[in-house]
């Protein structure tokens, strides 16, 4: 990993960002935007950057004579992790083009995130003169954020048989319901202070005939203490799960296994939630696997 | 295992999922929850209750470059509201919507990618001024509108927007389009949105709208990142919807971009956040009707790739 001493927090978000590329040329001024302002240039888009603690955004449109112009947006989103929120929020299914720690190239779309940035580089056309200067700029960027960070370490406790590539990492209750519905109630205290994420399992179909595609959730959080751990894990079994067996577990409206539990990891408790297993036997065996990890990072915050 | 239910079989986990059939079969998207009911599940609505919508589309609205055409774009503005009212006549068509009486306020929509074209305005304005609207008394705008004087003192809305894919809301309706209206359009984004047609009970809003009209031109059908905004997901429809009521001109949109959805990513294609907005407004606000089922679509002019 690269670093570079120099680098601080900071850092003009302009001097990231080149003044052409393939002869599209940077307009001026740039916009520059910080967590009470961005509403002001994506409206209700600002509150998904502001959940992940986005500090501060410079805009820069790019015009070439006879084209489309081009807006690149790089979001300081103060961790590299938030960064890695903030890119994981979509799901990520376009091509990977080495760009960044990850990129998605979507048509002629880009995004990526690197270190504690999230940048999105977006033409107003398509065609491949504008992709070609969409990745120069993209290259451009990557180059000029000097190191990498790390991914939210919550990620070493999902067991990696059968996870599907998609993978979300959340603070608030807002963004989790956006990727598996819960309730309206903020059931499990999701706040700033706590961090969770989200991966999807695909089982085998079985014998079932209901529709089998519908992969099993798993959701994990780290709470700031032991104690709002177990409060919350109490809370949402009791409005949740009433009807849970001894394991915390309860066949859903949909045939399908739920279930809450925490699970020691060094001085913490991580809040292990299943929704949607295909079995009681193997909702269980995923909670079973998350505390086999965690008992292999004991003690590890990651960062 | 026992599971804890209600009188009427709604699970505690339903509940907090919000019992009421429109959240949960909204997330299925208008279609599929239509094909499998036939009417909302909880709708107290009466069977016989149908909207019409009109469908009006133009092969030669855009350019190649895609450039609008007003001319044509106008034409169609004609054809809609003339067959939504049975008239032949577009002037005495729009006498019907507006008294000269009125302070009209168009509500249009500036998104930076997917903007009310400035045409439609224009074409707007001048059916407004032909029915008898002086001109200072007709505004247009969509951010300001709580601060416009002509807006507080409108009798009269007319709602216009293109249709495109959103990030809170499933879909940016005519129903959320009257969100700028709020003094904290945030508090309007818990559980996708769900309650945006309660907007249209605000004092500025209520009994207001006379037309709406959902611009499909170029609609986006699918959409990511901070602008949620990729011109691959764009195409060209060159369509305009046309309607008295939101909800049924909304779920009519809905039903054209979820067809994209499914030419384009070769299989059913969930929104990823569910445009339960429209079912909700029909289920819970009664502001019109969301059901396909219960929508007549009139078709006028171009036929190709309709996809409805």
């Amino acid at each position: 990993m690269m670093t570079f001493p120099g680098f601080s927090d900071s850092i003009d978000l302009a001097d990231l960002l080149p003044s052409e590329a393939q002869g599209w040329k940077a307009e001026e001024p740039d916009g520059r935007y910080d967590f009470d302002t961005l509403y002001d240039y994506i409206n209700g888009g600002a509150e998904l950057y502001r959940s992940f603690n986005v500090r501060a955004v410079l805009a820069r449109r790019y015009e070439k004579q006879g084209a489309q112009p081009i807006l690149a947006d790089v979001f300081d989103m103060g961790s590299s992790k938030d960064a890695f929120g903030a890119y994981h929020h979509d799901l990520r299914e376009g091509e990977e083009v080495g760009i960044g720690q990850q990129s998605e190239l979507l048509g002629s779309s880009l995004t990526f995130w690197k270190d504690r940035f999230y940048v999105s580089i977006i033409p107003f056309g398509v065609g491949e003169p504008i992709k070609h200067a969409v990745l120069e700029l993209g290259r451009a960027i990557a180059q000029a954020i000097p190191k990498e960070g790390p991914q939210p370490d919550l990620f070493n406790y999902l067991p990696q048989e059968k996870r599907l590539p998609q993978v979300h990492y959340f603070h608030n209750h807002a963004c989790l319901n956006t990727y598996y519905f819960l309730a309206r109630e903020n059931l499990l205290n999701l706040g700033q202070d706590t961090e969770g994420v989200l991966a999807r399992y695909a089982e085998e179909h079985s014998e079932e005939k209901e529709s089998n595609s519908l992969p099993t959730i798993l959701v994990l959080v780290r709470y700031p203490s032991a104690e709002k751990a177990k409060a919350a894990c109490e809370q949402f079994c009791q409005a949740y799960l009433p009807d849970a067996d001894e394991r915390g577990m309860a066949r859903a409206e949909n045939g399908r296994w739920a279930g809450a539990q925490l699970v020691e990891q060094g001085q913490d408790k991580l809040l292990v939630a299943v929704f949607d297993g295909l079995s009681r036997e193997k909702a269980l065996a995923l909670v079973r696997a998350v505390g086999d990890l965690a008992k292999k990072n004991k003690g590890g915050t990651g960062e | 295992m026992k599971s804890e239910q209600t009188p009427k079989g709604i699970t505690r986990r339903d509940f907090l999922r919000g019992a009421a059939g429109a959240t949960l079969a909204g997330a299925a998207g208008l279609n599929a929850w239509s094909q499998e009911t036939g009417r909302p599940p909880t709708s107290d609505a009466p069977a016989a209750q149908r909207a019409k919508v009109i469908l009006v589309r133009d092969e030669n609205v855009l350019t190649e470059s895609g450039q609008v055409n007003g001319e044509i774009l106008a034409r169609m503005l004609d054809d809609g509201v003339n067959a939504l009212l049975g008239r032949s006549d577009p002037v005495e068509a729009w006498k019907q919507l507006v008294k000269p009486s009125d302070t009209v306020g168009i509500k249009s929509n500036a998104w930076r990618f997917l903007p009310t074209p400035p045409e439609l305005e224009e074409a707007i304005k001048q059916r407004l001024i032909g029915a008898g609207v002086a001109p200072e008394r007709i505004g247009i705008d969509d951010r300001g509108v709580r601060h416009n004087p002509l807006f507080h003192q409108a009798t009269a809305l007319i709602n216009v927007r293109p249709m495109h894919t959103h990030h809170w809301a499933g879909v940016g309706s005519l129903i959320k389009n009257y969100i700028m209206f709020s003094d904290s359009p945030p508090s309007w984004h818990e559980d996708a949105c769900a309650n945006l047609a309660g907007l249209w009970d605000l004092p500025a809003v209520k009994g207001k709208t006379r037309l709406n009209i959902l611009v499909m031109l170029t609609p986006l059908f699918s959409g990511k990142g901070p602008h949620h905004f990729q011109p691959e997901y764009t195409w060209p429809y060159k369509g305009l919807l046309v309607g008295t009521d939101p909800v049924a001109v909304d779920a009519t949109g809905v039903s054209i971009l979820e067809a994209k959805r499914r030419l384009f990513f070769g299989k059913d294609e969930p929104f990823t956040v569910s445009p339960k907005h429209i079912v909700v407004a029909e289920e819970k606000f009664h502001l019109g009707v969301a059901d396909p089922n219960r929508i007549d679509v009139q078709k006028l002019g171009w036929t190709g790739n309709i996809l409805i």
